[in-house]
Parts: C-alpha cells; sequence; structure tokens
C-alpha cells in the first residue's frame, strides 16, 4: 500500500523528544563546540572569530592528508567487500564439514577489541612478525621486502577489521533473496542464463543496496580510523594523524579544523549514498514463503572455493592465537628468534597477583553495560521513530545518528569535555568531565550508529500490517510494541547491543582523554602495561580482555535463544 | 449488530485521490463486499474504516455513533489482513489469544474461548504448533479465528483468499459465508475477484478509481449493471453498438450513443458453412441467420465452453454448457452470431 | 531480561561504594610501577588520602591539563620536560610553589617563578642493539648518524609525540642558530637525519621492540631508559655519549592551577622530592636526580661512574620556538630526507 507512516501520538511525540535532547546534547552540541574552537585560532577563551586556522590547513598538508585518507578508505572497501562477499557467498551457497565452528571463525573480528588486534597485527605481519619471519625463513629472503608496511599494512587491518561488515550485510541478504526471492535465480537458470549470469545480471543488482550499506560504514570506519595509520603509515600523512599532529603542537583550532573538513568528508559520503540507496532497493519480505534457492557449481569450483575460504578463516583467526602466545612468552627472551621459545606463566601470575587487577575490569564491564543501555535505549525509540513515523526533521536524525561513525573517537572525546567541563543543561546543570558518566556518554555516542542501523533494517523487515492486525485487536502503543514489534526485533537488538558492548569493553581512543583513577577501563591498562614495555603483562590482560568478549558473545546467545523459547 | 454508514468519506494521497468523496450504508448483519481492480481504492476504503488511515474528508458512523476520531483500537472493528499478519514468534493458541489477553479476560475464559472459534474454523488439535508450520489454508483461518474471537461487531477482509489455491479458496469462503450467518456480524469483504463477491456477498459496492459505480445485490450488478465498467468487470459483457444491433439483431430500440449489454451466455452461435468473406459492411448484411462470424478461440473449463468469436472485428465471447457443446464448433468454424433473451439492457456509450 | 537486568544494577549498585578518603590526583608518566611505590609510601604517611595515579604520556598529560583548563581534575603534573612546563607555564596552567630544597638545584632546571621545579636529569644518548653492533662499531657522535652506512638502520620515536626527541630535534637547531645566526643548517643536518632513518615508531615500546627486534640498530633515547630496559628487562641494548656533547634534558615536577587539595598537593610535592625518594629512585627506578645535595656515595654505580659532557642549550629559545620548528620538520622534512 501506499503510505502506512504514521503521524506522532503523545507517546511517541514524548519519544521523539527524548531522542531529540539526546542528539541535541550529545552529538550536536560537542560537534558545535569544535566547529566553534576551529574558528578561534587564539584559543577558546579569546573571542576572536577567524578562518585562520582553515586557511593555514587548506595551505600546507590538508588536501595532501585528505587525498591519503580517501583513498585509503576506498582502498579498505574494496579489499573489505571482496573478502566479506566471497565468505558470504562461499558459506550461504556450500556445505562442508564444520561449517558452524568456521562460520564462527569468520565472525572473530569482531570480537578482537581494535586495541589488541593491532597489537597483534604488529606481532604477526609487522617486519619482525612471527608471519613475516617464518615466510622469510621458508623463501630465504630478507623480511623487510614483503612486510606489510605503509599503504598495505594499513588496507590489511581495515580490511580484517572492517570485512566482517560486508560478511554480514551480504549474508543476511542472501538469506533474503533466496528465501523470499529464490524464484528469481530459478527464473534466471531456465531462462538458459549461465551461473556467471545470474550472478552479474541477478543477483549482484538484487544485493546492491547491502553492498552500499557496508561500504558506507567501512568508508566512514577507515576515515575515522587512527591506531592503524597511527602504527603502519610511516611518514604518509593521513587526517586522523594530521588532527593528532596539530593537537601535539598545542594547535587545537587546526586540529578542530581538520576534525570538522574530515567529517564533512564523511557525512559527505553518507548522503551520497543514501542519495543512491534512495533510488534502488529490491529485496522486500514478501508473503508466503518459498524453497531456499541457490545457484549450483560444479564439484571443482566448490572444492576451490571452500579451500580457499578456510584457509582465509584459519589466517583471519591467527591475531588471537599470537596474542595467546604473546601472554606466555617470557619478558625479553624473545628478540631475533622467529617463534619464542622461552613460556611461562608469570605474565597471569604477576597479572593476578595485582591487588587491583580487577578494578580495571569492573570498570570496563560496568561502563560498557552503561553504555549499552543508553545505546538501546536511544538506538531501538530512533528506529522505531525513523522507520514507522512521519515527523519534521525525520531525515536530519536520521543523518545524526550516523554521523558519529565516521567522526574520530578523539573529536568526540574533545568535543565532550568542551561541552561539559562546564555546567550545561545536557548534564542537569553538573559538570561531566572527570565523572564516570562521561566515559559511558561518550562509548554510547560512538556506538550508537551500529545499534540503529541493526535496528533500524531490522524494523524495517517487520511487516506493519502486525502492528495494524494487534491494533484491531484492541492493543495500545505500549503493548503492541512490547509483545509484538519487541519481540521479532529482539534479535537484530542483540546483535547490535553485542556489538556495542564489545566495542566499549575495549575502547581506548577517547577512554583516554576522559578517563579518572576510579574508571580507568582495561585499555588503558594495556597501554600501561605497553608504556612500560611489559609486551608479555599487555598480552596477559588483552587475553583477559578477549575471554571478557567472549562471555559477553555467550551470554547474549544465551539471552537470545531463552526469550526464543519462552 | 451494526450498522455502518459513511458519508462523504475521502482520502488522497499526495496528488493522488485514493477515495473521492463517498457515501455507503451498510447494514447490520449484512455480508457487503467493495469489488474492483486492483489500485481502485477498495483497501484504502476499508483501512479508513478500521481506523488505520483517517479520512481527508467526511465521517464514519458505527451504530449513529461518529467514529471517525476513534483509534482503531476502540471501534471494535476486526480486521483480516491478505497476508494474514499472523505473530510469527507465537503459537496458534497465542494468536488467538491475543486479543482476548488485551481485554483482561481470565485465563479460563480465554482458554474456552480459543478453543470453541479453533473448533469453528476447523483446527482444533492446532492449538501449540508455530505458526510459520502452518499451510495457507490453515494460516488463513487462524488469522479468521484470531479476529472472530473478540466479537467485533463489524469484521473486516481485505483479499483474504488471494493467496490460496482455487479448491482451498472455494473451501475457505465457504467457511467465512457460514460463520458470518451463524454470529449475524456485519462483514466488509474486500476483493477483486467477481465471482467470489458474487458468490458470498449479500450486497456489493463496484469501484473503479476511487469512485463507487454502482451498489446491489449480486444479481441486480449482474443482470442490470449501470455503466459499461460494471458490465464488463462483472460479467465480462459484450457490447454492441447501435449500428449492429439494428443490422444484425434487428434491434430498433436503441439510441445512437448507447450500446446494447449482452452476457456471453446470452449469445447463441450455430455453424453455417457460407462465407461472409464478401460482406463487406455492417450495412449490406443480410439478418437471416448467414454466416457473421468466426470462432477463433475455444476455451473448455469444465461447467462451460467459453467461444471466442471474431464478430465484424470486435472479440467477443459466448458461452454454452458443456452438455451442449458440439464437435463441429471448432477454430476457424464459420457462424451465426444471435441473441437470446431479453435483451433490453443498454448503457451509454461512454464509460 | 531479569536476569541482564539484575546484572545490570548489581553493577551500578556496585559502583556507588566509594571511600570517604580524599582523593590527590596525579598525572604522570613515570610508570605503573613507580607510581604504585609512591602511592603506597605516600599513603602510609597520609592514611586518610587516596593517591590516584593516571599513567599517561607527557603529552597526553599536558593535554588533558589544557584541555581541563576552565576544570581543573588533576592536582600533580609529575613528570614532563622543561620546556612542556615552560608552555603550560605561559599558559598560566601551573600554580606556584617553592619546595624546601628550592636553593639545592642549578637555576635553568627550575622556573625562575617557581612554577616547576626539576626532579631528574636525563641526558640522551645514541643507543644501538648489542646484539648487532659493539660499541666501536656503534655510531659515537651526532655527525656519524648522518653516515650513508647507517640508512635504514636508524630508528626513531615520532618526534612530535615525544618529549625527548622533540628536545633534541630542536637543541640541533638552536645550535645552528647560535653557530649560524640561522636554522637552516639545522633543519638540513635534520633532513639528511632523515634520509637514513628507516620509521618514526608511535610510541616508546615500538621503538625498543623494533631495536631488540633487529628491525633497526640505532636509536636516539635517553640513557636512564637504555639502562633499565638493558638491566631489568634484559633487552640487548648499549649506549654511547655522543662525543661532542649530548643534550641533558631536565624532567619536572608542578602543581595543577586551580587544583582541588592544593595543600595535600604540596605535601606530595615534598614526599616524592626528598632525598630519600630520589635516591630510592635513582636506585629501583633508574632515575637521574637533579638536585644537586643528593650524597654521591648513597647513589647507583651506574649514575655515579657516568661522564658526559652537556650540550650547551638556550632553553628558553627552544620554548619559544620548538612548536614552529617541529611543524616545519613536520610538513617540510619528515620523510622526504632522502629525495
Amino acid at each position: 500500500m501506499s503510505n502506512n507512516l504514521k503521524r506522532l501520538t503523545f507517546a511517541t511525540g514524548a519519544l521523539l523528544l527524548a531522542v531529540a535532547l539526546f542528539s541535541v546534547g550529545y552529538i550536536l552540541l560537542p560537534l558545535f563546540s569544535l566547529i566553534k574552537q576551529s574558528f578561534l585560532p587564539d584559543g577558546i577563551s579569546s573571542s576572536l572569530f577567524s578562518v585562520r586556522a582553515y586557511a593555514e590547513i587548506l595551505r600546507s598538508t590538508f588536501f595532501e592528508a585528505a587525498l591519503n585518507s580517501i583513498g585509503i578508505s576506498l582502498c579498505s572497501v574494496i579489499g573489505s567487500a571482496i573478502a566479506g562477499i566471497f565468505f558470504a557467498y562461499v558459506f550461504h551457497n556450500f556445505d562442508f564439514p564444520l561449517k558452524a565452528i568456521f562460520s564462527k571463525l569468520v565472525l572473530v573480528p569482531l570480537a578482537l577489541p581494535p586495541l589488541v588486534g593491532v597489537i597483534s597485527f604488529m606481532f604477526l605481519i609487522g617486519e619482525s612478525g612471527m608471519l613475516t619471519r617464518g615466510i622469510a625463513a621458508l623463501l630465504g629472503i630478507a623480511p623487510s621486502h614483503f612486510a606489510l608496511q605503509g599503504w598495505w599494512g594499513i588496507v590489511a587491518v581495515h580490511v580484517y577489521s572492517f570485512y566482517v561488515y560486508f560478511y554480514l550485510f551480504t549474508s543476511s541478504a542472501l538469506n533474503q533473496l533466496s528465501e523470499s526471492h529464490g524464484s528469481v535465480i530459478d527464473a534466471s537458470l531456465s531462462l538458459g542464463a549461465s551461473r556467471a549470469v545470474t550472478i552479474r545480471r541477478i543477483i549482484l543488482p538484487m544485493l546492491t543496496p547491502s553492498f552500499v550499506g557496508a561500504s558506507l560504514i567501512t568508508f566512514m570506519a577507515s576515515m575515522a580510523s587512527f591506531s592503524a595509520p597511527f602504527l603502519f603509515g610511516g611518514t604518509t600523512r593521513f587526517l586522523t594523524l594530521e588532527i593528532y599532529t596539530a593537537k601535539l603542537n598545542g594547535n587545537d583550532a587546526n586540529a578542530a579544523a581538520f576534525a570538522v573538513l574530515l567529517s564533512m568528508v564523511s557525512v559527505g559520503f553518507l548522503l551520497l549514498l543514501r542519495w543512491y540507496q534512495s533510488r534502488k532497493s529490491y529485496l522486500r519480505v514478501t508473503k508466503g514463503s518459498s524453497r531456499r534457492s541457490t545457484v549450483p557449481h560444479s564439484a571443482a569450483a566448490r572444492f576451490i572455493a571452500v579451500a580457499v575460504a578456510l584457509i582465509v578463516v584459519g589466517l583471519f583467526s591467527l591475531p588471537v592465537i599470537a596474542i595467546i602466545i604473546l601472554s606466555f612468552v617470557k619478558e625479553g627472551s624473545w628478540t631475533y628468534q622467529i617463534l619464542p621459545d622461552t613460556f611461562t606463566a608469570q605474565n597471569f601470575i604477576k597479572l593476578f597477583s595485582d591487588t587491583h587487577v580487577f578494578e580495571p575490569v569492573t570498570n570496563s564491564v560496568e561502563m560498557a553495560f552503561v553504555a549499552t543501555a543508553i545505546v538501546v535505549f536511544i538506538g531501538v525509540c530512533t528506529s522505531f521513530l525513523v522507520v514507522r513515523n512521519k515527523f519534521i526533521g525525520k531525515r536530519l536524525l536520521e543523518l545524526l545518528m550516523n554521523v558519529p561513525f565516521g567522526i574520530p573517537g578523539t573529536v568526540i572525546a574533545v568535543g565532550l569535555i568542551l561541552s561539559f567541563n562546564h555546567p550545561s543543561f545536557f548534564s542537569a546543570q553538573s559538570i561531566l568531565v572527570g565523572t564516570f558518566w562521561i566515559l559511558p556518554l561518550a562509548y554510547a555516542v560512538r556506538n550508537l550508529p551500529i545499534l540503529f542501523r541493526s535496528t533500524a533494517s531490522g524494523l524495517e523487515s517487520v511487516d506493519p500490517s502486525l502492528e495494524e492486525a494487534a491494533m484491531t485487536l484492541g492493543s495500545t502503543g505500549w503493548r503492541i510494541f512490547k509483545k509484538i514489534t519487541l519481540p521479532l526485533l529482539f534479535s537484530s537488538i542483540v546483535s547490535g547491543a553485542l556489538l556495542v558492548f564489545i566495542n566499549s569493553l575495549g575502547e581506548f581512543v577517547s577512554s583516554i582523554l576522559l578517563y579518572s583513577y576510579n574508571t580507568r577501563p582495561i585499555s588503558i591498562e594495556i597501554l600501561s602495561q605497553l608504556r612500560l614495555y611489559n609486551v608479555g603483562g599487555a598480552a596477559a590482560y588483552c587475553t583477559l580482555l578477549m575471554v571478557l568478549v567472549m562471555a559477553a558473545v555467550g551470554i547474549s546467545s544465551k539471552i537470545s535463544r531463552a526469550t526464543l523459547a519462552e | 449488530m451494526a450498522d455502518l454508514s459513511l458519508r462523504n468519506i475521502s482520502k488522497s494521497f499526495g496528488k493522488v485521490q485514493a477515495v473521492a468523496p463517498l457515501n455507503l450504508e451498510i447494514h447490520s448483519g449484512e455480508f457487503f463486499s467493495l469489488l474492483g481492480p486492483s489500485g481502485c481504492g477498495k483497501t484504502t476504503l476499508l483501512r479508513i474504516v478500521a481506523g488505520l488511515e483517517q479520512p481527508a474528508t467526511g465521517s464514519l458512523f458505527l451504530n449513529q455513533k461518529d467514529i471517525t476520531a476513534l483509534p482503531p483500537q476502540k471501534r471494535n472493528i476486526g480486521l483480516v489482513f491478505q497476508n494474514y499478519a499472523l505473530f510469527p514468534h507465537m503459537t496458534v493458541f497465542q494468536n488467538v489469544a491475543y486479543g482476548l489477553e488485551v481485554l483482561n479476560r481470565t485465563k479460563a475464559e480465554i482458554r474456552t474461548k480459543v478453543i470453541s472459534v479453533l473448533e469453528k474454523v476447523q483446527l482444533d488439535g492446532k492449538q501449540s504448533v508455530a505458526v510459520p508450520n502452518l499451510s495457507g489454508g490453515e494460516q488463513q483461518r487462524v488469522a479468521l479465528a484470531r479476529a472472530l474471537v473478540v466479537e467485533p461487531q463489524v469484521l473486516l477482509f481485505d483479499e483474504p483468499l488471494s493467496n490460496l489455491d482455487y479448491a482451498l479458496r472455494l473451501e475457505t469462503r465457504s467457511v467465512i459465508r457460514r460463520l458470518q450467518k451463524e454470529t449475524g456480524i456485519t462483514n466488509i469483504y474486500v476483493t477483486h475477484d467477481q465471482s467470489e463477491a458474487l458468490a458470498i456477498s449479500d450486497r456489493i459496492a463496484v469501484m473503479n478509481s476511487g469512485a463507487i459505480q454502482q451498489i446491489g445485490t449480486p444479481q441486480e450488478l449482474y443482470f442490470s449493471p449501470a455503466n459499461r465498467f460494471v458490465a464488463s468487470f462483472i460479467g465480462h459483457a459484450n457490447f454492441f453498438s447501435a449500428e449492429i444491433c439494428r443490422s444484425c439483431f434487428g434491434i430498433q430500440a436503441i439510441g445512437e450513443n448507447e450500446v446494447l449489454v449482452v452476457l456471453p451466455e446470452e449469445i447463441s452461435i450455430e455453424r453455417q458453412m457460407e462465407s461472409t468473406s464478401k460482406v463487406e459492411s455492417i450495412s449490406t448484411l443480410p439478418s437471416d441467420g448467414k454466416a457473421n462470424g468466426k470462432i477463433i478461440d475455444v476455451q473448455f473449463s469444465g461447467a462451460v465452453v467459453e467461444y471466442v468469436i471474431d464478430f465484424f472485428h470486435q472479440r467477443i465471447t459466448a458461452t454454452c454448457s458443456s452438455a451442449k457443446h458440439s464437435g463441429d464448433l471448432q477454430i476457424g468454424s464459420e457462424v451465426a452470431v444471435s441473441l437470446s433473451g431479453k435483451n433490453n439492457r443498454k448503457v451509454s456509450r461512454e464509460q | 531480561m531479569k536476569f541482564t537486568l539484575c546484572i545490570f544494577l548489581s553493577f551500578i549498585f556496585l559502583s556507588c561504594n566509594s571511600s570517604n578518603k580524599t582523593p590527590l590526583v596525579v598525572y604522570s608518566p613515570h610508570g605503573k610501577d613507580m607510581l604504585e611505590e609512591f602511592e603506597k609510601r605516600f599513603e602510609k604517611v597520609h592514611p586518610d588520602v587516596d593517591v590516584q595515579w593516571l599513567d599517561m604520556g607527557s603529552q597526553d598529560a599536558y593535554d588533558r591539563i589544557r584541555t581541563e583548563k576552565e576544570n581543573p581534575q588533576a592536582d600533580m603534573w609529575w613528570g614532563a620536560p622543561s620546556t612542556m612546563f615552560i608552555r603550560a607555564e605561559k599558559e598560566s596552567l601551573l600554580a606556584a610553589y617553592t619546595p624546601a630544597w628550592a636553593d639545592h638545584i642549578a637555576p635553568e632546571n627550575r622556573s625562575a617563578h617557581n612554577f616547576w621545579y626539576g626532579t631528574f636529569a636525563t641526558p640522551e644518548v645514541i643507543a644501538f642493539n648489542s646484539h648487532l653492533l659493539t660499541s666501536e662499531e656503534a655510531p659515537k657522535d651526532w655527525n656519524d648518524l648522518l653516515d650513508p652506512k647507517w640508512k635504514g638502520k636508524i630508528i626513531l620515536r615520532y618526534p612530535l609525540a615525544s618529549g625527548t626527541l622533540r628536545i633534541i630535534f630542536s637543541s640541533i637547531i638552536a645550535q645552528s642558530v647560535k653557530n649560524y645566526g640561522t636554522d637552516e643548517n639545522g633543519f638540513q643536518w635534520l633532513r639528511r637525519l632523515d634520509a637514513n632513518t628507516k620509521a618514526y615508531t608511535p610510541d616508546p615500546t615500538q621503538m625498543y621492540l623494533r631495536l631488540a627486534r633487529e628491525e633497526a640498530e640505532v636509536t636516539l633515547w635517553d640513557m636512564p631508559d637504555i639502562v633499565f630496559q638493558a638491566e631489568v628487562n634484559h633487552y640487548p641494548f648499549g649506549y654511547n655519549f655522543p662525543k661532542s656533547g649530548t643534550v641533558s634534558l631536565t624532567d619536572g615536577i608542578a602543581i595543577v592551577r586551580g587544583c582541588k587539595h592544593e595543600k595535600l598537593a604540596e605535601e606530595f610535592y615534598e614526599f616524592v622530592t626528598s632525598k630519600e625518594s630520589m635516591i630510592l629512585q635513582a636506585r629501583k627506578f633508574y632515575r637521574i636526580p637533579a638536585r644537586n645535595d643528593i650524597p654521591r656515595d648513597s647513589l647507583p654505580k651506574w649514575i655515579t661512574s657516568t661522564h658526559f659532557t652537556s650540550m650547551p642549550i638556550d632553553w628558553n629559545l627552544i620554548a619559544q620556538h620548538e612548536s614552529e620548528w617541529m611543524e616545519k620538520w613536520d610538513s617540510e622534512i619528515k620523510g622526504k630526507g632522502s629525495q
């Protein structure tokens, strides 16, 4: 039917008010502080408004850095797309032994906190990494010849961290395609089209919207990525690094101007893809069910595809293995050897003999919980409002929900500090800087887009006539939401919330600016160990963090199953 | 028992007028159908009655009470959806019990009512089955039971049978009809299938382009269509111009801007051996039973046989009962076309 | 659902049981081990105080103190090169305090207006991987580093993020200004160093790591840290003092302006800079005291046996121009030396 969107009622109006307050107070206001700072080159206490910072950065390094950032982001999108789509296709179309385990392994990068991932990458593919040295010894070439440095190093880290988005988006689209639109594949084949033609002309175009969504996330995340360029970038300029450098030099206005322009590039890309996506959407949940339909393949093709996929998936779990090995390596014993040879449990003994060891752990778990709760509330409300209702400013709200993804964590943290180091309406007239609340708030703002996207797309696939049916049966707003919408959305909310929780658990980019003694998270403890060159101790903490992440994954799937069974 | 009255109701989406201002009276206990091609506004009208859409103008009265501003929850009007809209995360029992739980009925009462309504729709024993595991026909009946169990004053159906196969359609439609007669609930039934509408309705409103073309009993619509649209939509009727009527059928009482409405079963045809190829215009044609048409298609559909005839460059259809079908009426046969019956329905040449 | 809610609520509950001790917040790059030691020692004397240290790089500490200027979170800033303190003093981030031992320190190692005082002397050295090079083979003076034979074998901290490297680079330019009246020769020298440099590492750990793991052979770093890594963690590190004289950096301490517990901060100030503390820091944590009244026989051998010539340096010139020079290095020299 034509137009099923609802006008606002009193209740949804109140929700909208809450959501609007949140996005104005914690997304828009910090951004505004940042913009303000970029126009005050003589410090925020002066009132001399000037575009000097912009003039300076545009004259010096902006274009070089922007070109590199955009280039690396596009490379990351292409690389992630190839890996993610390939895996999704293989896992969707073929059956092979231990598929259940391998399909879990594909998701490993999601569970690896970025900080841990970057550290383990260093020890794997850095010039003296296990993998690099191993291959060098096998081939008898100097490791410096194929160490993943510079561009390729960064792209490797990005692809590793971001291909999962493509994998997840494509898998769910493929499932939808074959379950609701399976007949189109059969139709194409019966019209005499070859496999290749069917894939190119039918399947790919129908999956395009999913690809666009995943590209957007990957692009924005790569633009905002700091650690990978920082560790592997060498002397190449990137926008996030320029922000950092300007800040190091005490030039806050230039740093803010870089951040503003970086956000503009990201938001521009977002708008571009939005515009493109709004014109094309094929996959709709249709009525009735048809049988699952896939493209047939020859035995040889299956074998090669599955073999390649499994080898790569195996490689993808190496970082986890590397960290675990490192946590057992005796401090200072691993220098010129390919693989470490002296092992000890000392790192863990030292870790657990520290009486304060669990403080950062409980801090992180607690803050991640609060952040997840905030994100779930705001994200679910917003997606409900945006998908099911019509109101003025809807597009803007949707945009605001996506913006934080394209902004580096440091920038969000600085924005929050600038906005809340004095009493403000949005902090109930108290000062948030230095308190517990500012950390979960920063985590929440950074991760809101993840949950918003997963919930909104989940909600889009819930047939609105279910809610209408409940209405005609006498049920009212809240009850319909609780009894019908929420249970149907539950799995997308849980999976989104899990991601938010994991990300918050290991977050360090904004934590490092915001934490205080009582709220120091695990990531800061890891950095602290690294600063003292306790690589083993850091790895032991990383292992602990991964155990926590696995516990979270376990609990969330239990919650999911329990609710399903109810 | 409820009278429903729509006064001056209209609705548009953007610039498209989905429903032109219209009035409609639906009587208590009536089985009323909205019939029309897709996009004619019938579903929108139904959703307005259910309260899922707000009309742009006009008001809606249920038992003389204005319910225009009431939300769907407070109208006590049930709706059976085209795609059933069963809650996929609930069992059959939970789906049907949902409406009663909303009304805060006791557990025991809910149980009795759900079981009794499931018996009525012949689904006893399926209470604990998960909805996605049911067949299409069963899902349809769960949807029906779910709407019925709260005893609504009016029950609305939005093309409820369009996803079922022919046999199930016939079966389910008789279940619907039987239940309506048993309960006496006022039913409004939206469909694009004229045979379905004719079979189960007390009265039908035929809609096209957002406007009601005619309201009447199935017989009235079938035998005295108000306009050319209704005639062709309801009866697949043939239309003959005044010129043909005069020269071929000897009917003089017809105006120049009128056409004669002839139902397929009112046309009789007879095989003729002589060719019509010499005939050049209608005016030269003798009305003496010479061949004037040619069969271009024959379709056997069980009870009746349908002939498609090329009649003066116009395609007309004629049906006769299968029993009377003779083997020499085949594709390519030259036939003489004549009229049987009263043939006094004339409608305007325009739609 | 209820289960999750219970966990959640219990966590909220747990987070509320804060103690009623007075917190003293210290920003410091001195590392977990040393900070924990002095937290325990200070709290033993002041049982009603809870020392809360935030272990972070000196640049991070400076950044935070600057961002928090309107609402300071820290009481103490323990550890940063003197040039950073000079800048912080100019930006009015510090509170003046005169410690009891104010007379026992060279005037260039303290603020003229008592805003900060030097704690440790950190001479910079040419460090090398002793598994690959002997002291004889390693570069022995600044200009040795420019020899083409070290091309691709030098690894440095990313200077913008490192107080140590900022000082070394700035000192070289300051020398050029002093000797030739222009910074051009200094930048020329840095350009040639860049040509020999394999990589700039984002943090010290990376630098140690890559030096130890033989990705590079030579670096520039401070002597106490190199000694610490070699003696405590047994990494294969050795060092040479540049023959023509080295840069010796002063690490300082200061109280944050507008802090919440100024009295307590002063006590902590005196406590960690007392003679006993300085000796402990020298023995256990490889710090060279800046105070000149510490008895030499109480100091470890690695300090007393150390002899080096200092490069005379105009610290105010550096503090004034450091940002500008580093910006120029970053935009005009970094990665372009070999072109």
